[in-house]
Protein backbone atom coordinates (compact mmCIF):
# COMPACT_ATOMS: atom_id res chain seq x y z
CA UNK A 1 0.00 0.00 0.00
CA UNK A 2 1.37 3.39 -0.91
CA UNK A 3 1.54 6.38 1.44
CA UNK A 4 -0.91 8.32 -0.71
CA UNK A 5 -3.94 6.10 -0.28
CA UNK A 6 -3.78 5.71 3.52
CA UNK A 7 -5.62 8.95 4.30
CA UNK A 8 -8.54 10.13 2.23
CA UNK A 9 -10.09 13.43 3.31
CA UNK A 10 -13.66 14.66 2.85
CA UNK A 11 -15.52 17.46 4.60
CA UNK A 12 -18.54 16.52 6.75
CA UNK A 13 -20.80 18.05 9.39
CA UNK A 14 -20.75 17.01 13.03
CA UNK A 15 -23.18 14.27 14.03
CA UNK A 16 -26.20 14.63 16.31
CA UNK A 17 -24.40 13.37 19.43
CA UNK A 18 -21.50 15.82 18.98
CA UNK A 19 -24.03 18.61 18.43
CA UNK A 20 -25.79 17.80 21.71
CA UNK A 21 -22.49 17.72 23.63
CA UNK A 22 -21.36 21.01 22.11
CA UNK A 23 -24.75 22.64 22.76
CA UNK A 24 -24.97 21.66 26.41
CA UNK A 25 -21.32 22.52 27.09
CA UNK A 26 -21.94 25.90 25.44
CA UNK A 27 -25.02 26.53 27.58
CA UNK A 28 -23.11 25.57 30.77
CA UNK A 29 -20.22 27.91 29.84
CA UNK A 30 -22.63 30.73 28.98
CA UNK A 31 -24.55 30.35 32.28
CA UNK A 32 -21.29 30.27 34.28
CA UNK A 33 -20.39 33.54 32.50
CA UNK A 34 -23.13 35.32 34.46
CA UNK A 35 -21.30 34.57 37.71
CA UNK A 36 -17.59 34.03 36.94
CA UNK A 37 -15.16 35.34 34.29
CA UNK A 38 -17.97 36.85 32.15
CA UNK A 39 -15.91 37.72 29.07
CA UNK A 40 -13.87 34.52 28.72
CA UNK A 41 -16.68 32.12 29.65
CA UNK A 42 -19.27 33.79 27.42
CA UNK A 43 -16.84 33.70 24.47
CA UNK A 44 -16.20 29.99 25.13
CA UNK A 45 -19.98 29.48 25.16
CA UNK A 46 -20.46 31.41 21.92
CA UNK A 47 -17.60 29.60 20.13
CA UNK A 48 -18.86 26.18 21.26
CA UNK A 49 -22.38 27.13 20.16
CA UNK A 50 -21.22 28.33 16.76
CA UNK A 51 -19.24 25.10 16.22
CA UNK A 52 -22.37 23.17 17.28
CA UNK A 53 -24.39 24.98 14.59
CA UNK A 54 -22.53 22.76 12.10
CA UNK A 55 -24.48 19.79 13.49
CA UNK A 56 -28.18 18.84 13.23
CA UNK A 57 -28.72 20.30 16.76
CA UNK A 58 -29.14 23.85 15.46
CA UNK A 59 -31.85 24.95 17.95
CA UNK A 60 -29.92 23.87 21.05
CA UNK A 61 -26.73 25.51 19.82
CA UNK A 62 -28.62 28.62 18.69
CA UNK A 63 -29.98 28.99 22.24
CA UNK A 64 -26.45 28.54 23.61
CA UNK A 65 -25.11 31.28 21.33
CA UNK A 66 -27.95 33.60 22.37
CA UNK A 67 -27.28 33.02 26.10
CA UNK A 68 -23.55 33.54 25.45
CA UNK A 69 -24.15 36.83 23.65
CA UNK A 70 -26.42 38.07 26.48
CA UNK A 71 -23.80 37.04 29.07
CA UNK A 72 -21.09 38.83 27.08
CA UNK A 73 -23.12 42.03 26.84
CA UNK A 74 -23.97 41.88 30.57
CA UNK A 75 -20.30 41.22 31.35
CA UNK A 76 -18.98 44.06 29.23
CA UNK A 77 -21.50 46.69 30.31
CA UNK B 1 -3.22 44.21 26.84
CA UNK B 2 -4.57 40.99 28.18
CA UNK B 3 -2.53 39.72 31.09
CA UNK B 4 -1.89 36.09 30.39
CA UNK B 5 -2.31 34.11 33.57
CA UNK B 6 -1.00 30.64 34.20
CA UNK B 7 -4.32 29.05 33.22
CA UNK B 8 -4.21 30.81 29.86
CA UNK B 9 -0.59 29.77 29.34
CA UNK B 10 -1.51 26.13 29.89
CA UNK B 11 -4.59 26.54 27.66
CA UNK B 12 -2.42 27.95 24.85
CA UNK B 13 0.14 25.18 25.29
CA UNK B 14 -2.65 22.58 25.11
CA UNK B 15 -4.19 24.24 22.04
CA UNK B 16 -0.83 24.19 20.28
CA UNK B 17 -0.22 20.55 21.19
CA UNK B 18 -3.67 19.26 20.25
CA UNK B 19 -2.82 19.48 16.55
CA UNK B 20 0.08 17.19 17.34
CA UNK B 21 -2.26 14.89 19.28
CA UNK B 22 -4.59 14.63 16.27
CA UNK B 23 -1.73 13.85 13.89
CA UNK B 24 -0.27 11.21 16.20
CA UNK B 25 -3.77 9.81 16.77
CA UNK B 26 -3.92 8.95 13.06
CA UNK B 27 -0.37 7.53 13.21
CA UNK B 28 -1.34 5.37 16.21
CA UNK B 29 -4.45 4.08 14.43
CA UNK B 30 -2.34 2.99 11.46
CA UNK B 31 0.23 1.09 13.52
CA UNK B 32 0.25 -2.69 13.59
CA UNK B 33 2.01 -2.73 16.96
CA UNK B 34 3.55 -0.15 19.29
CA UNK B 35 7.28 0.00 19.89
CA UNK B 36 7.55 1.77 23.28
CA UNK B 37 11.17 2.86 22.76
CA UNK B 38 10.34 4.40 19.40
CA UNK B 39 7.28 6.18 20.85
CA UNK B 40 9.48 7.62 23.61
CA UNK B 41 12.11 8.81 21.09
CA UNK B 42 9.46 10.32 18.81
CA UNK B 43 7.80 12.12 21.75
CA UNK B 44 11.12 13.63 22.89
CA UNK B 45 11.86 14.65 19.27
CA UNK B 46 8.44 16.29 18.88
CA UNK B 47 8.62 17.99 22.30
CA UNK B 48 12.02 19.49 21.47
CA UNK B 49 10.99 20.40 17.91
CA UNK B 50 7.81 22.16 19.08
CA UNK B 51 9.69 24.07 21.81
CA UNK B 52 12.34 25.06 19.25
CA UNK B 53 9.71 26.27 16.76
CA UNK B 54 8.06 28.34 19.47
CA UNK B 55 11.45 29.74 20.48
CA UNK B 56 12.30 30.63 16.86
CA UNK B 57 8.99 32.43 16.35
CA UNK B 58 9.49 34.33 19.58
CA UNK B 59 13.13 35.26 18.87
CA UNK B 60 12.28 36.39 15.33
CA UNK B 61 9.50 38.69 16.51
CA UNK B 62 11.56 40.08 19.41
CA UNK B 63 14.42 40.85 16.96
CA UNK B 64 12.00 42.74 14.71
CA UNK B 65 10.74 44.69 17.74
CA UNK B 66 14.36 45.36 18.89
CA UNK B 67 15.39 46.63 15.44
CA UNK B 68 12.78 49.31 15.92
CA UNK B 69 10.34 48.44 13.18
CA UNK B 70 7.74 48.49 15.92
CA UNK B 71 8.08 50.95 18.78
CA UNK B 72 6.23 49.02 21.45
CA UNK B 73 5.74 51.93 23.81
CA UNK B 74 3.56 53.86 21.39
CA UNK B 75 -0.07 52.99 22.04
CA UNK B 76 -1.08 52.88 18.36
CA UNK B 77 1.71 50.42 17.65
CA UNK B 78 0.66 48.32 20.62
CA UNK B 79 -2.85 48.27 19.20
CA UNK B 80 -1.42 47.17 15.85
CA UNK B 81 0.63 44.40 17.50
CA UNK B 82 -2.45 43.22 19.40
CA UNK B 83 -4.42 43.12 16.14
CA UNK B 84 -1.67 41.02 14.51
CA UNK B 85 -1.60 38.67 17.54
CA UNK B 86 -5.40 38.30 17.50
CA UNK B 87 -5.33 37.66 13.72
CA UNK B 88 -2.78 34.87 14.28
CA UNK B 89 -4.86 33.18 16.98
CA UNK B 90 -8.15 33.63 15.09
CA UNK B 91 -6.53 32.30 11.89
CA UNK B 92 -5.15 29.26 13.68
CA UNK B 93 -8.54 28.69 15.35
CA UNK B 94 -10.36 28.76 12.00
CA UNK B 95 -7.73 26.39 10.55
CA UNK B 96 -8.31 23.95 13.41
CA UNK B 97 -12.08 24.25 12.91
CA UNK B 98 -11.71 23.39 9.21
CA UNK B 99 -9.59 20.40 10.19
CA UNK B 100 -12.27 19.27 12.66
CA UNK B 101 -14.80 19.19 9.81
CA UNK B 102 -12.55 16.99 7.67
CA UNK B 103 -13.24 13.30 7.83
CA UNK B 104 -10.34 10.98 7.13
CA UNK B 105 -10.81 7.50 5.79
CA UNK B 106 -7.85 5.63 7.14
CA UNK B 107 -6.84 2.06 6.60
CA UNK B 108 -5.98 1.10 10.17
CA UNK B 109 -3.23 -1.32 11.29
CA UNK B 110 -1.25 -1.00 8.05
CA UNK B 111 2.12 0.27 9.27
CA UNK B 112 4.62 -2.10 10.83
CA UNK B 113 6.30 0.70 12.81
CA UNK B 114 6.60 4.48 12.98
CA UNK B 115 8.12 5.79 9.75
CA UNK B 116 10.95 8.23 10.57
CA UNK B 117 10.70 10.17 7.28
CA UNK B 118 6.95 10.56 7.66
CA UNK B 119 7.41 11.70 11.30
CA UNK B 120 9.97 14.34 10.25
CA UNK B 121 7.52 15.67 7.65
CA UNK B 122 4.68 15.75 10.21
CA UNK B 123 6.94 17.56 12.69
CA UNK B 124 7.70 20.24 10.11
CA UNK B 125 4.03 20.74 9.24
CA UNK B 126 2.75 20.86 12.84
CA UNK B 127 5.59 23.13 13.97
CA UNK B 128 4.25 25.92 11.72
CA UNK B 129 1.43 26.42 14.24
CA UNK B 130 3.95 26.52 17.07
CA UNK B 131 6.07 29.07 15.18
CA UNK B 132 3.01 31.32 14.70
CA UNK B 133 2.02 30.96 18.36
CA UNK B 134 5.61 31.97 19.25
CA UNK B 135 5.14 35.16 17.23
CA UNK B 136 1.71 35.68 18.81
CA UNK B 137 2.91 35.40 22.40
CA UNK B 138 5.88 37.69 21.77
CA UNK B 139 3.39 40.31 20.56
CA UNK B 140 1.45 39.85 23.79
CA UNK B 141 4.37 40.82 26.05
CA UNK B 142 4.46 37.32 27.45
CA UNK B 143 7.66 35.85 28.84
CA UNK B 144 8.83 32.87 26.81
CA UNK B 145 10.08 30.84 29.79
CA UNK B 146 6.53 30.70 31.13
CA UNK B 147 5.30 28.78 28.08
CA UNK B 148 8.31 26.88 26.73
CA UNK B 149 8.32 24.22 29.50
CA UNK B 150 4.53 23.63 29.33
CA UNK B 151 4.81 23.31 25.51
CA UNK B 152 7.68 20.80 25.83
CA UNK B 153 5.90 18.69 28.46
CA UNK B 154 2.43 18.86 26.86
CA UNK B 155 3.86 18.06 23.38
CA UNK B 156 5.49 14.91 24.76
CA UNK B 157 2.23 13.95 26.51
CA UNK B 158 0.26 14.67 23.29
CA UNK B 159 2.46 12.39 21.19
CA UNK B 160 2.29 9.50 23.66
CA UNK B 161 -1.46 9.94 24.31
CA UNK B 162 -2.17 10.41 20.57
CA UNK B 163 -0.38 7.22 19.54
CA UNK B 164 -1.83 5.07 22.33
CA UNK B 165 -5.40 6.42 22.02
CA UNK B 166 -5.21 6.03 18.22
CA UNK B 167 -3.90 2.48 18.57
CA UNK B 168 -6.55 1.38 21.10
CA UNK B 169 -9.60 3.49 20.22
CA UNK B 170 -9.05 4.51 16.58
CA UNK B 171 -8.53 7.85 14.88
CA UNK B 172 -12.00 9.34 15.58
CA UNK B 173 -10.69 11.02 18.78
CA UNK B 174 -8.79 13.57 16.70
CA UNK B 175 -12.00 15.51 16.03
CA UNK B 176 -12.42 16.22 19.78
CA UNK B 177 -8.82 17.44 19.90
CA UNK B 178 -9.40 19.81 16.97
CA UNK B 179 -12.64 21.18 18.51
CA UNK B 180 -10.90 21.83 21.86
CA UNK B 181 -8.03 23.53 20.06
CA UNK B 182 -10.49 25.66 18.04
CA UNK B 183 -12.32 26.80 21.19
CA UNK B 184 -9.09 27.78 22.99
CA UNK B 185 -7.49 29.61 20.03
CA UNK B 186 -10.68 31.46 19.04
CA UNK B 187 -11.33 32.45 22.67
CA UNK B 188 -7.81 33.89 23.04
CA UNK B 189 -8.17 35.64 19.66
CA UNK B 190 -11.56 37.17 20.53
CA UNK B 191 -10.32 38.23 24.00
CA UNK B 192 -7.49 40.08 22.24
CA UNK B 193 -9.96 41.74 19.87
CA UNK B 194 -12.03 42.91 22.88
CA UNK B 195 -8.82 44.16 24.47
CA UNK B 196 -7.97 46.14 21.33
CA UNK B 197 -11.46 47.64 21.29
CA UNK B 198 -11.04 48.64 24.95
CA UNK B 199 -7.71 50.32 24.08
CA UNK B 200 -9.29 52.23 21.19
CA UNK B 201 -12.43 53.39 23.01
Amino acid sequence: MTENNKVEKKETKFNDKTGKWLGWLAIIAAVIAFFWQPTAMSIIGIVLGIIGLFSPQRTLNGIAVAIGVIALIVGLV
Amino acid sequence: MVIIESLEIIALAIAASLDLFAVMNIEGAMLYEIDKKKVFKVSIFFGSWMALSLLLGNILMNKIIDIGIFETKISTTRIFLSIVASAIFLGLGIRMFKKSLEEDNIFERRLESINTKRIALLATITSIDEFLIGIGISLMDMKLNTIIIPIFVISIASVIAGIYIGYHFGYEQKRKAYITSTVILLTVGILLVIDVLKMIF
